[in-house]
């Protein structure tokens, strides 16, 4: 024990930095929603101007450190704070990208403008007591130095100063209110704008703070500094990214583990675990998110702003425009010449593109990590077709293989994670790789310092390289485009953009992810086998397979306009650029316009959807298909045979509890909804009628009470087992994929409940299958009375449309019992009155029950057979309509919350009991 | 309207910056890496060649024969880059070489090319020079010679320069109980056919470290190995067993963050363990580092650093004693062979750190042995001449700069396995051996002069 004391000392000095990085990083993330991946980008950037004021203009410390630190770290704050207001809007997709193109965008630009940043620039020591032959002590068996003993005194000052502003100021309760309801921070004569702002200037101080510190010890080094602050991401993990002290206490540990697990590992002559150290913070931070309870992370954003509408053009000029960009680059050879490889290696590029694709643009995951899954991909080819002499097909398809329980492995996270905590897992999986096993002999530490990748029949014929990678871009792009109108194609359109929605239409998303990240990785993998084929041999140090890399190909992915798989030949290009522009810097400035253009496109949500002016020029290129909906006679509900549900009793909740911290949201209730009846739940606003929703749909089930389905228990079935089982449900807030069309979105109420949990039923639907899900879709389009809406895009329709097209979309679906959740909102008074007789419509043709939360009273009173009050989560009165209106303790729960509204609601219920 | 407006202002905007920024890298481009150089009369297709050419050149008279293109590729820049001014270096030994007549008769030109450490870059820039048709190819080029190995060895023309890869250059495999093959699906392929290699190659790389560090006095030995790359700890087994044959003590590599730039940790280990020979495997700023850090927690031993590493940051640190061994002759001996490469590079530019690399020496060697080699070129030289005349080198040695070699025709390239010891202390290198004396492993004989 006692030698590994001076290792906790060592530790703590290196630790220290890693704690104040992560403190800054946490306090930006509580008090704007957005975890900035660029943190590093803002300590490389402060370290930047520290090394201009003081080396390069030789002014002296004091003013370098103000430029740097007190300007500087303020004013960086202020402009990320712009970029991060515009991207609070978006999608997680759109915010990871945005901070991921800040750290591609800054070292690149540290790089373009000091290229010796490269190896390291000197940086002398600045901070007082700086004279280590002078201010040294002795502690523990280490030499611990006076400018250390003073980064760590600031460290800890800093951190204690803002943990105190935090608890026990006023503006810190405003910072931490600045995220969580904004709107009631206005209401309290607080800017949140201005509290926001203050946020990201002391977070983006304490991360100039960090970079200027510890500049001097490793000098000024562009993508060294910014992935230092990838170090505090593991802090910040173990400080469940909210809390500041335990977050810097985090960062101390990093360090000081680090150290002792170098001991060790050194000691013992672990020589597997050499890596480990290195890839310490990574391994935490994976882990954590792995282990970290779910309600500790901060939920998803449900604020987002609808996605740009999707423009497909007609077939005809699809397949033209394939024939022809086919064709162009299979002249390639005979024009390029000398610069055959680049296009190769574009090429190569392509694959991985269309693999990350795949995964990013169709079905709203991401993964950090891609360039880990191809060198896996060309390390395991190697093995198999130089180490064991296997065919060369069957080595590249084994190859391809090994990646998918590796997808596999990174898919775990985002089961239970979501945007950026499913980024920052992928990303330290692919450190973690990187630094645990890349030196390991089984991967790329060889004898020979690479591993051959060769060539079908050991070809080395340039001509006949590039042709092998064409041909497998071209399959890989079929089969993107396949895949994305395959049944698959269509729930990852879905989850990627309302998986909510999805989950409780009975798809199972935790499957649909894995898979979506195991066809990922396979292609990766493949991608990886083209690339080593392409180089004839790959090792550590491959660009193509660096972490960096990962972050690149996210940004260009973000920049590449168009769908599937055309956004594949954008990336192409871009690798092909620094063939002919070959100066030194063109890598920089390349990386310099990635990250700018992603940061500007984050900003956006996206590229914007074709104007209509261009659609209508690109129409002419093909014929005009209007959508023949092929109605059935047989009902919807015929898509998935039970037994239970036609002689079940529909849905019942006993003793229902819900709370959220010390909240309790609903207490004790107890309510049925039979079949072949409308039941109503009604209770003023915050009375608890979603939270029942969402505890009977399996959203929520961290709740006490019992729900049953048809006499079955289902407390421990999870949202989409319970569709399955014949619960359907819309949403107050609406669940609809706004990029699809009504039709997509339609049948995806039939879709999922069939594709399911099955692995292959989710890949494929069988011809009956699609069918039925056909049949449904259009009677349910029609029931609906939205069949001329068919092909127009959900997100281009009015709140009423698209209230109805959720309605169709449950209707599509087998459910037999419904859970409607405020339907009416935004329907006119006719559109309501053929709403309602829908209703009872489908009650009567479908013997189904519906259990309805609406506001519109009149409604209620009309359809409803039976309606259960909420008021404060307490089940206030139940009874008939006529028992409702007549009822004062009704009457007295509307008082006490809508005072504003009680007149016309009792209005309405008088009217309706008359 | 106005919105859509401000916003195709801003794509507007932001396209223009896109073609700013793409044209200041093209420029860039120009600058810095395409350089054709013809020996004194530089024509440089960018201004910003680092050191340029002397004044004086513009008056040197070129030789009067057809000019000869030398294919030259080099890591200057990206993340392999080392501190070696290679590019410079070739283009003032061209200097040097033009002013002497050129070869024999020949100005020689270049076409110097950064790969930038990619290996698409790399090979793209191979075929590209091969189409202008040198007569030979002139490789520093480490971080991606295995890649364009296959294509270099398919060229009609001598490959020269100097780098590691045992399927380039050679190398003593067998002490690995390995074998090389040609067959392209072999795990270890053999030496190319036409690689001339005349600087220390692998197997004796390691082998020199063990043996620098034991003519230092050195009992207990240690490695600090760059955590980045695996060919920076790939050597520890291999340095742990030439140690054990010598009868020091190896106690292991430390895998380090080369950029961590605080190495206390790592230091107080070796100092608890009595440790008093670290061999820095990496950066010379990540050793420079390492000092730093190891001697403000108490070290006092030696430093190993072998071959390129012996440059850069890691020479200038103060107060550092480091051993090792060169994979070509000494920069500082005092002999007429020495003092021509350093007035030679000393014209072109370089200064007094520049030119302390054995980088350098090595390039200086295999050029010198190129244009020996070729002293009787024919009037129309070709790549296919200049790679049959290579072949008729024997025992040449280039006035003591080499170790003897000789290059036969249909045999590959043999391992070389010499290399010349040094140590420097208080900032002054001395050869333990004396001059330009090597040693060379297993056999541990020594010679030269």
């Amino acid at each position: 024990m006692h030698e590994l004391l001076p290792f906790i000392i060592t530790g703590l000095v290196t630790g220290t930095v890693y704690g104040l990085a992560g403190t800054g990083l946490v306090l930006t993330f509580k008090t704007s929603g957005i975890f900035n991946l660029g943190h590093g980008a803002v300590l490389t950037a402060s370290a930047l101007l520290y090394y201009w004021a003081t080396v390069t203009l030789k002014w002296d410390w004091k003013v370098g450190v103000v430029v740097a630190v007190v300007a500087g770290g303020p004013l960086m704050g202020l402009l990320i704070e712009a970029v991060a207001r515009h991207l609070s809007r978006q999608s997680a997709t759109m915010k990871i990208v945005g901070t991921v193109g800040l750290t591609v965008l800054v070292p690149s630009l540290c790089l373009f403008l000091y290229p010796k940043s490269n190896n390291g620039l000197k940086v002398p020591r600045f901070l007082p007591f700086g004279n280590r032959a002078r201010y040294r002590w002795r502690v523990l068996d280490v030499n611990v130095f006076g400018d250390q003993l003073v980064i760590m005194g600031v460290a800890v000052f800093s951190v204690a100063a803002l943990y105190a502003l935090f608890r026990f100021t006023r503006l810190g309760a405003s910072m931490r209110a600045a995220v969580d309801d904004p709107d009631l921070l206005d209401l309290q004569g607080i800017n949140p704008v201005f509290v926001r702002r203050l946020a990201w200037c002391i977070g983006c101080t304490f991360a100039a703070l960090s970079g200027v510190l510890i500049l001097p010890t490793i000098g000024f080094q562009a993508f060294t500094l910014t992935f230092l602050a990838t170090y505090a991401f593991g802090a910040a993990a173990i400080g469940a990214f909210t809390s500041i002290p335990i977050t810097f206490a985090g960062g101390l540990v990093i360090g000081i583990a680090q150290d002792i697990s170098n001991h060790v590992i050194k000691n013992n002559k672990w020589t597997t675990l050499d890596g480990l150290p290195t890839a310490l913070p990574f391994v935490v931070l994976f882990v954590v998110l792995l282990v970290l309870p779910k309600h500790k992370l901060a939920p998803r954003s449900d604020a987002e702003a609808r996605p740009p509408l999707r423009w497909q053009g007609p077939i005809e000029l699809r397949l033209g425009t394939g024939v022809v960009v086919l064709g162009a680059l299979a002249l390639v050879p005979q024009i390029v010449g000398t610069k055959l490889p680049w296009f190769t290696s574009g090429l190569c590029q392509a694959i991985l593109m269309l693999s990350l694709g795949l995964l990013v643009k169709t079905s709203g995951q991401v993964s950090l990590c891609h360039a880990t899954f191809a060198a896996i991909g060309a390390v395991a080819f190697s093995q198999f077709r130089v180490g064991m002499g296997m065919p060369w097909l069957v080595a590249m398809v084994l190859a391809a293989l090994v990646c998918v329980p590796v997808g596999a492995i990174v898919a775990l996270p985002s089961i239970r994670l979501h945007g950026i905590y499913l980024a920052l897992a992928t990303f330290g999986f692919g450190i973690l790789v990187q630094r645990l096993f890349f030196p390991q002999t089984w991967m790329f530490f060889t004898f020979a310092g690479s591993r051959k990748v060769p060539a079908p029949f050991g070809t080395t014929n340039k001509h006949a390289v590039y042709y092998l990678v064409l041909a497998a871009l071209a399959i890989t792009a079929i089969v993107i485009v396949l895949i994305s109108q395959s049944r698959l194609g269509r729930v990852l359109r879905g989850m990627s953009e309302t998986q909510t929605a999805v989950s409780t239409l009975g798809l199972s998303t935790n499957v649909t992810k894995v898979i979506v990240f195991c066809i990922s990785a396979f292609i990766a993998g493949i991608a990886g086998v083209m690339y080593g084929v392409a180089l004839t041999s790959v090792d550590g140090s491959t660009t193509a397979f660096q972490p960096f890399t990962s972050l690149v190909l996210i940004a260009v992915l973000a920049l590449a306009p168009f769908s599937e798989p055309w956004y594949a030949v954008f990336a192409a290009i871009t690798a092909v650029i620094p063939g002919y522009l070959t100066g030194s810097r063109t890598p920089n400035v390349l990386n310099i316009l990635f990250g700018f253009f992603a940061i500007m496109i984050a900003m956006r949500g996206g590229h914007p959807a074709m104007s209509p002016r261009l659609q209508t020029v690109f129409n002419r290129f093909g014929r005009q298909r209007t959508r023949a909906l092929p109605l059935s006679d047989q009902p919807a509900h015929a898509l998935v045979a039970s037994t239970t549900r036609s002689s079940g009793e529909g849905l019942r909740v006993d003793e229902l509890n819900v709370r959220f911290g010390g909240l309790v949201a609903v207490d004790g209730v107890t309510l049925t909804a039979p079949m072949g009846r409308i039941t109503g739940l009604i209770g003023p606003n915050g009375a608890g009628k979603t939270t029942t929703f969402n505890a009977c749909s399996g959203i929520n089930r961290n709740v006490h009470g019992k729900v049953s389905l048809h006499d079955r228990h289902i407390n421990d079935r999870g949202a989409p087992a319970r569709a399955r089982l014949g619960l359907g449900r819309t949403f107050q807030r609406m669940e609809l994929c706004d990029s699809l069309t009504v039709f997509d979105n339609v049948s995806l109420g039939a879709e999922c409940p069939s594709a399911g949990a099955r692995i292959v039923g989710q890949i494929v639907a069988s011809p009956a299958e699609r069918h039925l899900i056909l049949s449904a879709t259009a009677q349910a389009l029609e029931l609906c009375g939205i069949g001329h809406l068919a092909d127009q895009q959900a997100g281009a329709l009015s709140t009423g449309e698209r209230r109805l097209v959720e309605l169709a979309r449950c209707l599509a679906g087998p459910f037999d019992v419904l859970l409607l959740d405020e339907p009416s909102s935004g329907l006119d008074r006719d559109e309501t009155a053929r709403f309602g007789e829908v209703l009872e419509r489908v009650v009567a043709e479908r013997g189904c029950g519906i259990l309805l939360v609406e506001h519109d009273m009149s409604l209620v009173m009309r359809v409803c057979a039976y309606i259960y009050v909420l008021d404060f989560g307490r089940m206030v009165f139940h009874g008939t309509p006529a028992e409702v209106a007549s009822s004062d303790i009704v009457r007295a729960a509307y008082l006490g919350s809508e005072a504003e509204g009680l007149s016309e609601s009792m209005a309405s219920i008088d009217g309706a009991s008359a | 309207m106005a919105t859509l407006s401000s916003n195709r202002r801003g794509w507007r905007i932001a396209a223009v910056v896109a073609i700013g920024a793409l044209t200041v890298g093209a420029c860039s481009s120009s600058k810095s890496t395409a350089t054709t150089t013809t020996g004194g009369a530089t024509t440089t297709t960018g201004a910003a060649t680092t050191t340029g050419a002397p004044s004086t050149e513009a008056t040197t008279t070129l030789p009067a024969k057809s000019p000869i293109l030398l294919a030259v590729q080099v890591d200057a820049t990206g993340p392999s880059a080392g501190p070696a001014k290679m590019g410079d270096a070739v283009k003032a030994w061209g200097t040097y070489i033009n002013a002497k007549g050129g070869i024999n008769g020949h100005p020689v030109t270049f076409d110097i090319q950064d790969s930038k450490g990619d290996a698409a870059a790399s090979q793209s820039i191979l075929d590209a020079q091969v189409a202008k048709n040198p007569v030979a190819m002139v490789l520093e080029t480490t971080s991606t010679e295995a890649t364009i190995a296959a294509s270099l060895g398919a060229l009609k023309m001598p490959v020269i320069g100097f780098g590691y890869t045992p399927a380039v250059w050679g190398g003593y495999i067998e002490g690995f109980k390995l074998k090389c093959s040609t067959d392209p699906k072999a795990p270890v392929a053999c030496a190319l056919p036409n690689a001339f290699t005349i600087t220390t190659t692998f197997g004796a790389v390691v082998d020199e470290q063990v043996l620098g560090a034991q003519a230092a006095g050195a009992k207990k030995l240690a490695t600090a190995a760059c955590a980045e790359v695996a060919a920076c700890s790939q050597a520890g087994p291999v340095f742990s067993a030439t140690a054990k044959t010598l009868g020091l003590e190896d106690t292991g590599t430390i895998k380090v963050d080369s950029n961590k730039g605080d190495y206390s940790a790592e230091c107080i280990q070796w100092v608890q363990q009595k440790v008093d020979f670290i061999q820095i495997s990496g950066s010379g700023t990540m050793g420079a580092n390492i000092f730093k850090s190891c001697a403000e927690q108490g070290y006092k031993g030696i430093y190993g650093a072998s071959a390129g590493s012996v440059a850069g940051d890691l020479i200038k640190v103060k107060g550092i004693t480091l051993a090792g061994g060169l994979n070509a002759f000494p920069w500082w001996v005092d002999d007429p062979a020495v003092a021509e490469y350093r007035d030679a590079m000393k014209a072109g530019g370089l200064t007094e750190d520049d030119i302390a690399s054995s980088a350098l020496t090595g390039m200086w060697s295999s050029l010198q042995l190129f244009a020996k080699a070729n002293a009787k070129l024919g009037d129309t030289p070709t790549a296919t001449e200049t790679l049959k005349n290579m072949f008729t080198v024997k025992d040449e040695t280039l006035g003591g700069l080499i170790a003897p070699v000789t290059f036969t025709e249909g045999q590959l390239a043999k391992s070389r396995d010499c290399f010349w010891p040094y140590i420097l202390k208080d900032g002054k290198f001395t050869n333990p051996l004396g001059g330009l004396k090597f040693q060379c492993y297993p056999d541990g004989s020594t010679a030269g002069h």
